[in-house]
């Protein structure tokens, strides 16, 4: 029975991280929140999760700055990330491939895709799928 | 009051009765029946505790629901250990809930009550108070306090009553002095703790189904934004439909998904005083594009009826119909054994139902909701939009090519000969541009160059354009204008920018001997190459006013001597390598002439089933919405 994989949920708005950590939570997996890059960063530096979920946009340091910092710290130095951002806010390929950025998806997004892309990206970065408590066949919120 | 949880955490902290005793007052197993959350009861006694209080929760029926295993001990032991003590805890309870609920079934937090000396027991506080939900009792909160020692007489006296052992008792600790001067705790602090974690949970439920609510919501933005970018007008609406079908599956709950959209518009449903729709919406052959996706256990021909059937049953203007219990309805019963549950939402644009979208069957145990009815109505919307402007589309370009072929028609038909001649060359065109390895828009744009190849005859005197014998060398000067003025009339179109220079340069040589300009080659444009020889080909093979028809054999025996010199030698051979005869049929039938022949009385007549549809395969969208450069 695998341990839960951690993720950090990262979003100064509370309707986005709510759906997205009820979503993961739902599926099994073990969330953390914070409200804006500083405390992420701080958050993942002590829980170093397997996965970061962080919106673009934040107060005091925005999601790209953020996982720049994240790439410097020894101990998320390879930590995958998840961004999200507005839809036809573009950001600069050069910036992202400095990061550990995987998928870059635009609001609003489909909980669901989001999903099944948090489960892709931690497959590809080696980590095993959690076992859900209980979902149904279709997929619950 | 501090809601954080003790610092000492004993073994069994707070306890679910469930299975402690199967004996004792029968527990509850289904977490609808708590009066409170096993979460907030614990929170509540941590912090009860240290005010040496022992707290319980119980229903209104008596029957305890999760008890502190926790906490002065005493009071836990005597819990623990005496079934009678547990069944008067319960009596009392029962008796204090009966009461509360004589009323109206309302109550209040401060309806509760207080016993003192409860059991014979001095010092021993018995608190009862209601646990409230939106003004409702769910059940009783029970907290017991001690606030003196028990002396020897007492105890006994008590460990007779509830058959519990004096010395194991009297061992219990706190019976000593600390636990009196905690005994802070006061009635009213408990209650507005209660009450403040009752509206917590309230408002943390309220929180969890907004998020779940949200969640879909933005399922259905996101499907809304994807389904408008995909409403692509160019696309083949089967694949288009298909893919729509496919992505509103996905999201919502049916378990398959079908557009129907009829040739005509569907009329008005207007029911005559039979109650029966004035005519059958869409019979097969009305019925222009069927996609169905997802599960469906049956054919196409029974989605159709049950659509039908459904359509008949609504009112004309209706948004949608909802059915969830499909065998009970009469006229679909006959349908109850593969469905359950159907949505059909007519497609409507302007008060004109152009087709249905119908969803089937839910993937889970359910039935479809107001939600899900609301996502399919918006896919439906978006999709009922574009098949209208498609409509719109088809009928403009229709029109267009109408008046087009006209224009062309009444020039080649002031020479009984040359009628249709247009027509075929362009349909010749098309053929050759498609085995010379041109996609399907730009073969179809070489049609629409070898139609208006001689447009500019228009600008030809008749006495010329007509003339049976042989043309003076004036008279053949003028005719050679007729590329150009033919490129002048259309440089005056937009659209046809890219058709012109095939125009212009039809009746160039290969080998430069030809006119307008000499040119030679490659420098011919290759639309220019095709149109010459298809205009050829037919010239060959049809009677002028100056000269018989070459029989087919012969025509391309000629093609084959002026290769590399009159014809590109690369498209002749593409030509050559093909059943010509075929093709100069069918470009007649689209054309409404016939090939003509070496007679034969045996051979039977033409007839021609085939043109109006050999037509339809030319006229399509996309030769009116890209132009192409490349010539």
């Amino acid at each position: 029975m695998n341990p839960p994989r951690r993720i950090l949920v990262c979003d100064d708005e509370p309707h986005i991280f709510l759906v997205v950590s009820t979503k993961l939570r739902n599926a099994g997996f073990e969330v953390m929140t914070a409200q804006d890059g500083a405390e992420g960063l701080q958050l993942a530096r002590t829980h170093q999760p397997h996965l970061v979920v962080t919106d673009y946009q934040m107060p005091v340091m925005s999601g790209l700055e953020l996982a720049s910092r994240l790439r410097l710290q020894i101990e998320t130095a390879t930590t995958p990330l998840i961004m999200l951002t507005a839809r036809g806010f573009s950001i600069e390929p050069a910036d992202v491939a400095k990061t550990n950025i995987r998928v870059v998806l635009p609001k609003p997004f489909s909980p669901r895709e989001l999903l099944t892309t948090v489960q892709r990206v931690l497959d590809e970065s080696g980590a095993a799928r959690p076992v859900p408590a209980a979902t149904a066949a279709g997929g619950s919120v | 009051m501090a809601m954080g949880c003790s610092t000492h955490r004993a073994e069994n902290s707070t306890v679910g009765v469930v299975g402690v005793d199967a004996d004792s007052t029968a527990a509850i197993s289904r977490v609808q029946d708590a009066p409170i959350q096993s979460a907030d009861f614990d929170a509540l006694a941590a912090a009860s505790r240290e005010s040496g209080l022992w707290l319980s929760a119980w229903t209104l029926r008596g029957e305890v629901h999760r008890a502190d295993g926790d906490g002065p001990d005493f009071l836990a032991a005597c819990w623990r250990w005496s079934r009678r003590w547990r069944g008067c805890l319960s009596n009392t309870v029962r008796a204090y809930a009966d009461r509360l609920t004589a009323s109206d079934g309302l109550a209040s937090a401060d309806a509760g009550a207080e016993l003192t000396d409860f059991a014979r027991l001095p010092g021993l506080s018995v608190w009862l108070i209601p646990i409230i939900v939106r003004r409702r009792p769910m059940g009783v909160l029970v907290a017991l306090r001690l606030s003196q020692p028990v002396d020897d007489e007492v105890l006994r006296r008590f460990c007779d009553d509830f058959e519990l052992d004096v010395q194991a008792l009297r061992s219990q600790e706190p019976m000593g002095a600390d636990s009196w001067s905690a005994a802070i705790a006061s009635r009213a602090l408990l209650v507005r703790a209660l009450a403040d974690r009752m509206e917590w949970r309230t408002g943390s439920q309220q929180i969890d189904s907004l998020v779940q609510n949200l969640a879909h919501t933005y399922e259905e933005l996101n499907l809304v934004y994807r389904v408008s970018a995909e409403l692509d007008l160019v696309r083949d609406p089967q694949e288009l439909l298909q893919r729509v079908a496919e992505e509103t599956r996905m999201v919502s709950r049916a378990r398959s998904i079908a557009f129907l959209i009829s040739n005509s518009l569907w009329p008005q449903l207007q029911t005559d005083e039979s109650g029966r729709s004035a005519s059958d919406p869409a019979d097969g052959d009305g019925v222009r594009c069927f996609v169905v996706n997802g599960e469906c256990p049956v054919g196409k021909a029974d989605v159709q009826r049950v659509a039908n059937a459904v359509l008949v049953g609504m009112t004309p203007t209706a948004p949608h119909c909802l059915v969830n219990d499909v065998p009970s309805r009469s006229d679909l019963a006959w349908a109850g054994s593969w469905l359950r549950h159907a949505v059909l939402l007519p497609l409507t644009q302007r008060q004109r139902c152009l087709g249905a979208m119908l969803a089937m069957n839910c993937v889970d145990e359910g039935d479809f909701t107001s939600v899900d009815v609301q996502l399919l109505r918006a896919v439906a919307d978006r999709v009922a939009a574009c098949v209208e402007n498609q409509r719109l589309y088809d009928n403009l370009a229709e029109m267009m090519m109408s008046l087009l072929r006209v224009l062309i028609n009444s020039i080649d038909a002031k020479d009984p000969y040359t009628c249709g001649h247009s027509e075929r060359v362009g349909f010749l065109s098309r053929r050759i541009a498609e085995l010379v390895g041109l996609g399907p828009i730009e073969s179809q744009r070489a049609y629409l160059a070898g139609l208006l190849h001689d447009v500019g005859k228009i600008g030809v005197p008749d006495a010329i354009l007509g003339k049976p014998g042989k043309l003076t060398d004036e008279e053949y000067s003028i005719l050679k204008k007729h590329p150009e003025i033919g490129a002048q009339i259309l440089s005056g179109i937009r659209q046809v920018q890219d058709l012109i220079p095939g125009v212009m340069f039809h009746h160039e040589r290969y080998d430069g001997r030809g006119y307008p300009s000499g040119l030679r080659g490659d420098g011919i444009p290759r639309l220019a190459r095709i149109i010459c020889l298809a205009d050829c080909l037919d010239a060959m093979t049809t009677t002028r006013t100056y000269r018989a028809f070459l029989p087919p054999p012969l025509a391309l025996a000629e093609v084959r001597r002026c290769a590399g010199t009159q014809f590109d030698p690369e498209i002749a051979s593409a030509l050559l390598g093909i059943d010509v005869v075929g093709l100069l049929t069918h470009a007649h039938r689209f054309a409404g002439s016939r090939l003509p022949e070496v007679r034969n009385p045996l051979a039977p007549p033409d007839s021609d089933p085939e043109s109006a549809s050999a037509r339809w395969q030319i006229l399509s969208r996309e030769m009116f919405v890209t132009q192409v450069q490349t010539w």
